[in-house]
């Protein structure tokens, strides 16, 4: 390879330019909440006894803020604008409220006979709750209600009929094509490892099938010779779950093969469950093993058990439909994406005026692409996927265009 | 004919300013990575350059005000990051150093990328003296012109020439090496 100077520079700004990486995920944390900070400053001091000039221009901004104002050049106004700006703040708050209240009117509306896939959630669910397999159960029900109970938007008599919806759900869902592996849900009735809901008295527990790949005794080690039985079943996208009998101590860790290893957490009785997702780039073999530390520097450590599992990538595979056919012949007639389940996800989508027509923190959640009065809203959308799943550095945007048609 | 890009970003950054959340979300996703590109090349290591990525937007948002809605907004933050990168740097006493000739290659550090390509060129960027790195930055990647980097470093015209020069003969030696 030869350069010449034109071409150092050129070499330098491609890759610099293009290739940079994505925003660490805590800096846009950070960066958005001070953003919501100064754009409230912003109001405040334009409503007090700021100079004029200040407060036209804040609440110029606020105006079109709240999406009613096309071009910021409406001088003959100020005194208006003034007056009105609190109205406008309070207004905005209105607008925003009834947006939300209208996605959830027009998704409930759309889904009586399945009712767990549109309730709205809240922002913040980092954990593993919002993995498909338990969110379809009841263990992963129960917790969502818990965490909707402020929004007051279940009601009990909903809680009462978990069971039955999510057992039509699943029905209703089979016989779609396109569809996520609902069997998945063989995990969901087992303890959550997460929150010690543990829960496995519906019928779900006839569509557990026989794990996959299985119980590997590995290096000549047979499970009668170590100290733990262990078994582990494979989930959906990438996703394993480990069933371990036995005690465990401060010192037992799960070492998942992958570069992870975590602090095993003792559940109900002897018998306790954990969950882990990989990511491979090929098919390959992780040797999950559990472990006890010897000393705190955690140097030396002595296998309690040791067993395979094979991960083949397509598990983990991202589909993202561009268009939609909301006809209801029963295919591709909602949005919805299937992914393996990130650690944090966020779908926003925006018609062409950029607002905001849907949202949702759940990859289950689907959307009709149908107003109030179930009318296919006919069009093109852009949408923005905001990801992260475990182990990955930062999160990643995905932006793409949709098309619903009849 | 107005161009649709500019004006959605027009309204992005209308949006965002008043507060609307979703919108500062959607405006995060269009522009962060171009301020945290740009962070990450005038800053010699990755904590600083998110510190920096964090100072710019901030920045970007507070002088939202002052965008006039004419030509790219894009450019417009671009420029923002790049000044505020340079008052950061110009706090400490700027040193342009005539000899590059053993400059040392410092160990390679971990990265959490995998695109090695780019952690490459940046690793070479970030061995360059200071001096030689800003000029480089300001006229191959910015497109500044000598006359211009000069009003903004405080540097003679030959100056930035010849840093620029031996930053792109230095560059250009690594990477033919490689």
């Amino acid at each position: 390879m030869n350069f010449d100077q034109d071409h150092i520079d050129e070499l330098f700004r491609n890759t610099l330019e293009n290739q940079a990486p994505e925003v660490p995920l805590d800096v846009m944390n950070k960066v958005l909440e001070q953003w919501q900070q100064l754009s409230q400053q912003a109001g405040n001091t334009s409503a007090g006894e700021q100079a004029v000039g200040e407060g036209v221009k804040h609440s110029d901004k606020i105006m079109s803020g709240a999406g009613t104002a096309g071009s910021t050049s409406g001088i003959g106004l100020f005194a208006v604008k003034m007056l009105a700006l609190p109205i406008m703040v309070l207004g905005i708050c209105v607008l925003a409220i009834s947006a939300s209240l209208a996605v959830y009117l027009v998704s409930e509306a759309e889904s009586t006979s399945s009712a767990n896939k549109v309730q709205p959630l809240p922002s913040n669910q980092q954990g593993s709750s919002n993995s498909p397999d338990n969110a379809s159960a009841n263990s992963g029900f129960e917790n969502r209600a818990n965490r909707n109970s402020e929004n007051l938007i279940q009601t009990p008599l909903q809680l009462s009929e978990n069971s039955f919806r999510a057992e039509a759900n699943t029905l209703k869902l089979n016989s779609k094509p396109m569809e996520p592996n609902r069997e998945s849900a063989l995990g969901a009735e087992s303890t959550n490892p997460k929150n010690g809901v543990t829960s496995g008295n519906n019928s779900m527990s006839n569509t557990r099938k026989p794990a996959e790949v299985l119980q590997n005794p590995a290096d000549g080690l047979k499970s009668a010779d170590l100290a733990v039985p262990m078994q582990i079943e494979q989930l959906e996208n990438g996703w394993v779950q480990l069933l371990v009998e036995g005690k465990l101590t401060e010192k037992s860790y799960i070492d998942w093969g992958d570069g992870k290893i975590e602090k095993a957490k003792a559940s109900v009785g002897n018998k306790w469950v954990a969950k882990h997702q990989y990511f491979p780039r090929s098919n390959r073999k992780f040797a999950v093993v559990l472990v006890e530390y010897r000393d705190i520097e955690q140097k030396s450590r002595s296998i309690l058990a040791k067993t395979d599992v094979y991960i083949e990538p397509a598990d983990a595979e991202e589909i993202i439909p561009e268009i939609i056919t909301p006809n209801g012949d029963g295919y591709n007639d909602e949005f919805y994406v299937k992914i393996p389940s990130p650690e944090y996800f966020e779908l926003l989508i925006f018609d062409k005026n950029n607002s905001v027509v849907f949202r949702s923190n759940s990859p289950e959640e689907r959307w009709t692409a149908r107003d109030k009065n179930l009318t296919v809203m006919e069009g093109e959308y852009r949408i923005l996927l905001t990801l992260k799943y475990s182990g990955e550095p930062s999160h990643r945007f995905i932006r793409k265009r949709l098309i619903v048609q009849q | 004919m107005i161009n649709q890009q500019e004006d959605k970003d027009y309204q992005l950054l209308r949006n965002s300013l008043g507060g609307n959340a979703l919108a500062q979300k959607e405006f995060f996703a269009r522009f962060s990575k171009t301020v945290y590109a740009v962070c990450l090349r005038y800053m010699n290591n990755e904590d600083d350059a998110k510190d920096m990525l964090q100072e710019c937007l901030i920045k970007v948002f507070q002088k939202g005000g002052e965008f006039r809605f004419e030509g790219s907004l894009e450019g417009w933050i671009r420029r923002i990051s790049v000044n505020t990168c340079l008052d950061h740097i110009k706090k400490r006493k700027l040193t342009f150093t005539e000899d590059i000739a053993d400059l040392e290659i410092a160990e390679d550090k971990a990265w959490n990328s995998t695109r090695l390509e780019y952690n490459d060129l940046l690793k070479l960027l970030y061995q360059l003296p200071v001096g030689y790195r800003l000029v480089f930055n300001l006229y191959a990647m910015e497109g500044f012109s000598h006359a211009e980097i000069a009003d903004m470093l405080q540097i003679s015209e030959n100056t930035s020439k010849s840093q620029l020069f031996k930053a792109r003969q230095w560059l250009k030696s690594k990477i033919n090496r490689n």
